[in-house]
């Protein structure tokens, strides 16, 4: 019956977790981390050749295949349930509480609470599942000689220092000395002084012989400067297992009753943790961001569209991404100004200074555009921080195959070849490079061919105009390329520019003005005080000179005062051209634009 | 059963099952094929070359469809001296017996016999002859390995790679200072014992070891328009020319990747002991002057000119002279500068010169255009002879960039950055170059995996050679790396509304 009871409690754990994963979209943080494994020497001596490396290679060996959404998730949901199970073990080593099964809820809660970031890394998973493991291990040979324990302490120890970080060791540490404690066994002051040494011989060899950054050494990982997780946070959790565990040992025989908490009550309160982990907010600015990028990833653009919608966020990204949604809905000439638009044309491109974060974001966008000479640029870039990300080593490829140049495809197809994970789309590229025949077939890549501008020019990446005027010449019928040109034009309060491009609309089968170009057009016969027939055959409505006429006489009721009139004129026109251009458009507003990045 | 004969009889399994696979698996030796008259395909194409007697092994896999590969080396003086059989076509080549192999074969031609298996039938290839120079190679060479982005970095380092095998040694990795770019690395006379380097970001600055002795420098003036550039030591090992620039770089959008020009850039030198940076009107004139280069005897700087930045000159139009200047060290004056190379006449641009260590020629790049040559793919290695003004373009070209090279110490190898392997990333080739300024085919720098190339995503940079490994302590340098400089001198004695160039701009800044 107990035997039984555990059972359903342990496969309660893991249903609960797997949900728990499902909400979280292991498939999210795979696209966002590019977690990636290459089957090569290489990639081997790289993982190998540092202290943390074998666990880092072991996260990629596993967590690649979170790139399958369903695998992904329920792999997820299979880790957190071992860490669960091996820290639960360990437990109850230390501790005959019976609250240890509640106490072990709370590892995985928090690794759920961590994983809202996407960026969060799932390396520390597998680093605890490690240190428990050989915690286990070594509670076998407990009872060994005190040389034999204290030589197999050594190695345990070293070897988590070497596989996953200090603090991992110093986790396996804690657990042992928690256990001689419970023991009553004289081990204590010499495992304490073992610990003490051992600390000490890897801190110097650390520090003076590998010369190891702060963060490798504690934590096994280098955490790049430019995001968000910080070395506190990952620190946070390392001292919160070992909190757990000193708790668990002091709760040992103090709050042992005669049977059992009732399954129930540790179900529940285990959910109840894990909903609660769920539900507390966790803030970091990457979030929001990373969201938007993984819906644009995965084309979920209404999602974009309506979490925009609700959230109202002046998040440069957040407002880039929902900008490109409304291209692809059809609504960026018609509803651009139902979203926030404070940061003008530097929402619509993010090139203008070169960030690690948004270097492919800006590959993504030239080469949707079709300017391949561009997204290769980018891609170059973004491979200098994160070497060797499929999602660039893919877009390198392609690149190089589209521009012609196929031995500099090559090593970008190879490389990705000896991803599990990647090798179709890499053989793929290969078998193209090897029979350039067959790219004929590539209907993507002779699209991108006809579009790319064949010119060698500079690229300007203060603004976007020369390269999308480029590839509107190269292909007149480039939507994107007319639309972000006419965009980047109001953004940037040139509407002289933008009426003189609007003839051009009739090459992507704009049958009439979009209610935004009106107001545009508008706005310039406003200026230069006169009509013109500029508009080639296009005619502006009723509806939106009645609407500007609405919007001057508003303007007028505040004789002219654009502050006492900015409240009335945002709840009334507060989507319209006109109220961007009077008080939303940073050049208007002169607007020092800053983009801080590390 | 007990454990003990359980563990006799599987470890007997095993180690029956162990032979079974060596030998079954392994062919016999061809006894007999058809001949195939041409060579075969081997990558990297190890075949017609001159090589070091103290070069690591060559490995390389037969880019042929078999099923069973072999090979065999000798040589006409000591017929077959060992034979490598391998099932995938990797040719790895037992370290000790080519060791063995290339001492005793020191000055003779050394013969590599292919051969391929299908279908039961072996056939052979052409032979493969190599000639095993007397002239060793400098045992170890530097350089950076560093991505193909331009604006951006995040790992990189300056790595030694001894090159009679195939161990790499980081002298310095980044991530060891806070992620700060390291960059033209530079020595004296191919001596270990005097290097400098640059250090960019957060711990900026020029690190300068001879010997024992490590410091780091503020090369910035305010007579200078930038901090020190490119280095050339003077060969007594006292002064550094460096370059002062203002650099430029554009990318294209279609072609070529990228255009890195100088909007301005002068001469300058730096004396060791005084901690001074000196120049004069001669190199420090409106035009550019940059890529310094001392002769052997110290008495003669190269370096390369263009005219005075124009926006109005269009980029693919700008191209440096080759030049060179008198210089005499005891009383640290100048003489006159001399055009030895009209970038007009030529219609091309020279870049990086770099004097033999016999004084007789100097080694230079010309591309279409341009300054930073590593980026064209019409650069070319030429040698120019300093008597007789001739200008030879050498065989060792490919049809991509050939680039950034450096002399051996004994003036018979050179080593140079090539993109022909893949035409993204560099990587470091040798020839041997006789007195008379005859090159021998290239070669690619041998890798312990012959496949190493096809997925190597990083660029060998400005690889120099070495005459012994550089015994450097690591926490030294990352502890000077941290320091805070040493500011340099601006040498009172130069006349500075006599220059016109690196401190006329600085001027006009203020």
């Amino acid at each position: 019956m107990k035997s039984a009871r555990n059972y359903i409690l342990h496969i309660l754990v893991l249903i609960v977790l797997i949900i728990f994963a499902f909400l979280t979209n292991a498939h999210k943080i795979w696209d966002i981390q590019q977690i990636v494994f290459y089957n090569d020497t290489q990639f081997w001596r790289e993982h190998i050749a540092i202290i943390g490396g074998p666990s880092e290679w072991l996260t990629n060996l596993i967590c690649q295949f979170f790139y399958f959404p369903i695998i992904g998730n329920f792999l997820l949901g299979v880790l957190l349930f071992i860490l669960f199970e091996i820290f639960l073990l360990v437990v109850n080593k230390i501790s005959n509480s019976n609250y240890n099964f509640i106490i072990s809820f709370i590892i995985p809660a928090l690794f759920i609470y961590m994983l809202k970031n996407p960026i969060f890394p799932l390396n520390f998973i597998f680093q605890l599942i490690i240190s428990f493991i050989l915690v286990y291990l070594f509670l076998r040979f407990y009872s060994l000689k005190i040389y034999i324990d204290s030589i197999l302490f050594s190695l345990f120890f070293i070897a988590l220092f070497y596989t996953s970080s200090f603090l991992s060791a110093l986790i396996f540490s804690l657990s042992v000395i928690l256990y001689d404690l419970n023991q009553h066994k004289g081990k204590i002051w010499y495992r304490l002084a073992n610990i003490i040494l051992l600390s000490t011989i890897v801190y110097l060899i650390a520090k003076y012989v590998m010369f190891l950054p702060n963060d490798r050494f504690l934590i096994g990982k280098e955490l790049f400067t430019f995001q968000t997780i910080r070395l506190t946070r990952v620190l946070f959790i390392f001292f919160a297992v070992m909190l757990l565990l000193i708790v668990a040992f002091l709760l040992h025989k103090k709050l042992r009753t005669a049977s059992p908490a009732p399954l129930i009550l540790n179900a529940g309160i285990g959910i109840v943790i894990f909903i609660g982990s769920w539900l507390i907010p966790l803030n970091d600015e990457n979030i929001l961001p990373d969201t938007f990028r993984y819906f644009d990833h995965t084309k979920k653009w209404d999602k974009i569209l309506s979490k925009a919608q609700k959230l109202h966020s002046n998040d440069r990204i957040v407002n880039y991404y929902t900008n490109k949604a409304l291209y692809y809905t059809g609504k960026l000439s018609t509803n651009l100004f139902d979203y926030p638009q404070s940061w003008g044309e530097y929402a619509l491109f993010l090139t203008t200074l070169t960030e690690p974060n948004t270097l492919m974001d800006n590959s993504n966008i030239f080469y949707e555009l079709g300017h391949i000479g561009a997204a290769r640029y980018w891609a170059f870039e973004a491979q200098t921080v994160f070497e060797n990300r499929p999602e660039i080593l893919k877009r390198l490829a392609e690149c190089n195959i589209i521009l012609e140049n196929y031995q500099a495809a090559k090593p970008f197809a190879l490389k990705l070849s000896k991803s599990i994970v990647h090798r179709t789309i890499a053989n793929y590229y290969l078998r193209l490079i090897n029979d350039t025949t067959l790219i004929a077939q590539d209907k993507v890549i002779v699209h991108k061919r006809k579009c790319t501008p064949k010119v060698s020019v500079f690229i300007t990446k203060q603004n976007p105009e020369n390269e999308l005027k480029m590839l509107i010449e190269t292909n007149p019928k480039n939507r994107m390329a007319y639309e972000y040109l006419q965009t980047y034009y109001l953004l940037h309060n040139d509407v002289i520019k933008f009426v003189k491009n609007i003839c051009n609309m009739s090459n992507i089968g704009f049958n009439f003005l979009p209610n935004i170009y009106e107001e545009g057009i508008i706005t310039y016969y406003y200026m230069i005080n006169q009509k013109t027939d500029t508009l080639c055959g296009y005619t502006i409505s009723d509806a939106s000179k009645y609407r500007f006429e609405g919007y001057k006489r508003a303007l007028s009721q505040f004789g002219g005062n654009f502050e006492s009139a900015e409240p009335f004129l945002k709840e009334t026109f507060g989507t319209t051209y006109w109220f961007y251009l009077h008080f939303v458009s940073p050049i208007t507003l002169k607007k020092e634009i800053t983009i801080e990045h590390e | 059963m007990n454990r003990k004969t359980i563990i006799l009889i599987l470890g007997t399994c095993f180690v029956v099952v162990g032979l079974f696979l060596y030998f079954g698996l392994k062919s016999n030796r061809p006894q007999s094929w058809t001949m195939t008259d041409r060579l075969p395909k081997i990558v990297p194409d190890y075949s017609g070359l001159v090589i070091p007697p103290n070069i690591a092994p060559l490995n390389f896999y037969i880019d042929e469809e078999a099923q069973d590969y072999w090979a065999s080396f000798g040589s006409s003086k000591s017929g077959v001296s060992f034979e490598v059989n391998s099932k995938s076509g990797e040719i790895i080549i037992p370290f000790n017996k080519w060791k063995q192999f290339l001492s005793k074969n020191i000055g003779d031609t050394i013969i590599i016999n292919i051969y391929t298996k299908n279908q039961r039938k072996w056939q052979k290839y052409n032979t493969i002859k190599n000639y095993v120079s007397p002239d060793s190679i400098d045992s170890y060479l530097v350089y950076r390995n560093i991505n193909t982005g331009h604006v951006l970095w995040y790992n990189m380092g300056i790595y030694m790679r001894n090159l009679s095998n195939f161990e790499e040694t980081p002298i310095l990795q980044n991530d060891k200072i806070d992620r700060n770019c390291l960059n033209c690395h530079s020595f004296c006379k191919n001596d270990p014992d005097k290097l400098v380097f640059h250090i960019r970001g957060s711990n900026k600055g020029t690190i300068l070891r001879i010997g024992n002795q490590i410091k780091k420098l503020n090369t910035s003036t305010p007579y200078t328009m930038s901090a020190a550039v490119y280095p050339a030591w003077h060969p007594g090992g006292k002064l550094i020319a460096f370059s002062v620039n203002r650099i430029f770089q554009s990318f294209y959008s279609y072609s070529e990747l990228i255009e890195v020009y100088d909007k301005a850039s002068d001469l300058i030198v730096y004396d060791i002991e005084k901690n001074e940076i000196t120049t004069c009107p001669q190199i420090s004139t409106k035009g550019n002057e940059t890529y310094p280069n001392w002769s052997p005897d110290g008495k003669y700087l190269y370096y390369c000119l263009a005219p005075q930045w124009n926006s109005n000159i269009p980029v693919d139009s700008f191209r440096y002279s080759l030049m060179r200047i008198s210089f005499d060290e005891k009383n640290r004056s100048w003489g006159l500068p001399e055009t030895l190379l009209d970038a007009e006449k030529l219609h091309k641009s020279v870049t990086f010169p770099r004097v033999s260590p016999d004084g007789k020629y100097v080694l230079i790049c010309l591309s279409n255009h341009g300054v930073f040559s590593i980026f064209f793919p019409s650069s070319d290695l030429y040698l120019y002879s300093i008597a007789t003004g001739e200008l030879k373009k050498l065989s060792v070209n490919s049809d991509d960039v050939d680039s950034y090279h450096t002399w051996s110490s004994n003036g018979r190898w050179v080593v140079f950055s090539s993109k022909r392997m893949n035409k993204i990333h560099t990587s470091p080739f040798f020839f041997h170059i006789d007195e008379n300024g005859n090159t021998s085919k290239p070669f690619v720098l041998p890798a312990e995996d012959p496949h190493f190339y096809e997925t190597f995503l990083r660029n060998y940079n400005v690889p120099e050679l070495i005459k012994r490994p550089i015994n450097i302590s690591t926490l030294e340098l990352i502890k000077t790396a941290h320091e805070k400089c040493q500011n340099v001198e601006f040498d009172k004695n130069v006349n500075i509304d006599a220059l016109s160039g690196a401190t006329y701009i600085q001027k006009q800044k203020q």
